[in-house]
């Protein structure tokens, strides 16, 4: 596939480099309305120098996608496969909006069709950023594994930025800073296990919702990196009974898929006799994440959680 | 004689053992004194371990009988449901419940899964009738490809309706999430069990060929389809319930010929024996090297199924009649 792909690429990367090359000389006189002025922002690879207020993005990054519909900004191109199938249909339903295919085999082709002026790139698009950088200033300005929710604000200020919507980014912001806040007030030590519940299975998802905790202050019953995203390991109901830990938070990656409203995982968990005598059972003290949480992961999708998790913990209180 | 007569007195001290081990192994703490005066204790070794140990006994003769069973009917030693398509037919079938039925019972899905192992495992047998070259691996390659090919059918269809993780969680054959409740359709592989010891004397005469059976006046197709049958109901029912476990199916039923020779019968209850002793030997690996976090034993099984795979091949001129 690849080296089928690569000269077709190297073509179309060395017309757009031409173009790109053009736009970036400043003082020539290209004719075009003075808004093709550049911004400097700090991503993950560097300070870069990238085109203020661009009009055609093609955004891949799906921590990005909520925060740019709410600066008003309708991508060109997206990887419409694995975007939430509930919240985002305008877009994917939108043919003029091209879909670049998943993470696994991406269309690099359709984005360069698309002629975007910006590629928000990074994330599960991470390794194609050298690529995708031919076609068009490419950014990788996603959240960072090790600290998550704190750079999902650094990643909207710098979008509020490149937009010009500085004071929406604030807001959003804000929005998250209280939710963490009154999230983090109720915690107080209790002890909590992150499941990811996939296929039927009740796994650790610590390495997916850990983050979900950075500021909170409570104590992961299985805390690490341990616990497969994708489904090679396992973790018995009654080593969980033995945790017992006085709450849990569920990434339900089944309720995607299965009928609206349904909750594979409710099911599960209350159909585990090892549960019986637990606390998080006998307290009902589970929380379900947005069946959607999993392909959102972006600053409203934390916003919500913590704000979940705050009124759960004000309810039990 | 005194040697294999000491064999066998050791393989069932080794599976009791294994038994034993995997009923007292795991995350919660159960002792042999805590079972007597700890109610929770008692009440999570019967929610739990219980139905654990007998899952793990219940897929492991599943799959190893399905396995002799196949051996016979195709005349090669080197098929089994995973390597002849049967596992990857059946979990095609799980695939259709999930995007068709996703909220069926467990008993539907375990019913359709049947349905297309036993499609898929006809497939197999009548794609090797037409075949004119069987030699002892070809048969199954094309059993392997047969497989790869439905294998893929099932993961660009999951890709489709975005049950990828789904169907990669499920497939990868743990016993993890084994507990009461989640498990007893597993007996139905008892009854397989009987019936293949009482049919063992006709599977034998199939396996001598289509011409010598009709010719001793056995219904070949019959028997032959029926072997079939069992095989795609065991692996429908282990497929559903804790997914893919491969190679056991091939490297039991050789392991014991090599011990005992070639009498079906007899070696019947030690390929159900053996086979429990090694994948229990599996899970309780998987259980305990990154505990409290678990690796499924097909994976554990994987890697040695594979290495003995290729023993195998590699001396079948010797030990393996093709």
């Amino acid at each position: 596939m690849r080296t089928f792909r690569a000269p077709r690429l190297l073509v179309a990367a060395a017309t757009t480099s031409l173009l790109v090359l053009g736009a970036c000389s400043t003082d020539s006189a290209t004719g075009e309305s003075p808004d093709a002025a550049t911004v400097t922002i700090e991503t993950n690879n560097g300070s870069m120098e990238v085109p203020a207020n661009p009009v055609r993005v093609a955004a891949l990054d799906n921590t990005s996608f909520e925060t740019l519909r709410a600066f008003g900004i309708e991508p060109v191109a997206l990887p419409k496969p694995i975007m939430p199938s509930t919240g985002f249909e305008e877009w994917i339903d939108n043919d003029a909006i091209l879909d670049v295919g998943t993470h696994r085999e991406p269309n690099l082709e359709v984005v360069s069709e698309a002629e975007p002026d910006l590629i928000i790139g990074g994330y599960r698009f991470q390794e194609y950023t050298e690529e995708l950088g031919q076609i068009a200033p490419t950014i990788d300005i996603s959240p960072d594994d090790e600290n998550f929710v704190d750079t999902l604000k650094t990643q909207t200020e710098t979008l509020g930025v490149i937009f010009d919507k500085e004071d929406r980014a604030a807001e959003i912001i804000a929005a998250l800073d209280a939710a963490e806040a009154s999230a983090a007030a109720q915690t107080t030590g209790q002890t909590v296990f992150l499941a990811n519940v996939n296929g039927g299975k009740i796994d650790n998802g610590a390495a997916r919702i850990g983050r979900l905790l950075e500021p909170l202050t409570l104590t992961d019953v299985f805390p690490g990196q341990a616990g497969d995203v994708h489904g090679d390991s396992g973790l018995a109901p009654e080593t969980i009974a033995q945790a017992n830990p006085d709450w849990v938070i569920v990434l339900d990656r089944d309720a995607a898929a299965g009928e609206p409203g349904s909750s594979p995982a409710k099911a599960i968990f209350d159909a585990q006799e090892a549960f019986a005598d637990t606390t998080f059972t006998t307290e009902d003290q589970i929380i379900y994440l947005d069946p959607f949480f999993y392909t959102r992961e972006g600053i409203q999708a934390y916003t919500e959680a913590f704000q979940s998790i705050s009124d759960a913990f004000e309810n039990a209180a | 004689m005194t040697n294999k007569r000491l064999l066998l007195a050791a393989i069932v001290v080794v599976v009791t053992l294994l038994t034993v081990a995997s009923l007292l192994v795991g995350g919660y703490d159960i002792t042999v004194a805590s079972m007597v005066d700890d109610p929770a204790a008692r009440n999570m070794f019967l929610i739990s371990r219980v139905p654990r140990t007998l899952a793990l006994i219940f897929a492991a003769m599943a799959m190893s009988i399905s396995g002799v069973i196949m051996q016979m009917i195709t005349q090669n030693k080197f098929v089994e449901p995973t390597t002849a398509g049967t596992a990857q037919w059946a979990g095609l079938g799980v695939l259709a419940t999930l995007i068709v039925l996703p909220d069926a019972p467990p008993m539907t899905k375990m019913l359709i899964a049947t349905v297309f192992a036993l499609v898929g495992t006809l497939l197999f047998v009548g794609v090797l009738r037409r075949l004119s070259v069987r030699t002892t691996l070809v048969v199954p390659l094309v059993g392997i490809m047969l497989g790869a090919v439905v294998g893929a059918v099932t993961t660009f269809l999951a890709g489709t309706f975005d049950l990828l993780q789904a169907m990669s969680a499920w497939r990868s054959g743990g016993f993890s999430g084994i507990v009461r409740g989640f498990y007893e359709p597993m007996w139905a592989v008892i009854v397989i069990a009987v019936l293949a010891y009482l049919l063992a004397h006709r599977f034998t005469v199939a396996g001598l060929g289509k011409e010598l059976a009709t010719n001793v006046g056995m219904r070949y197709e019959q028997i032959v389809l029926v072997g079939v049958a069992m095989v795609a109901v065991a692996t429908g029912v282990t497929t559903v319930v804790v997914g893919f476990i491969p190679f056991l199916g091939l490297i039991v039923p050789n392991l014991v010929s090599m011990m005992l020779g070639d009498d079906f019968r007899k070696n019947l209850p030690w390929v159900a024996l053996v086979g429990a002793g090694l994948l229990l030997a599996c899970d309780l690996v998987g259980r305990t090297v990154v505990a409290p976090m678990e690796i499924p034993a097909s994976v554990v099984l994987g890697v040695l199924g594979a290495v003995v795979f290729v023993v195998l091949i590699v001396r079948q001129r010797r030990y393996v009649s093709a």
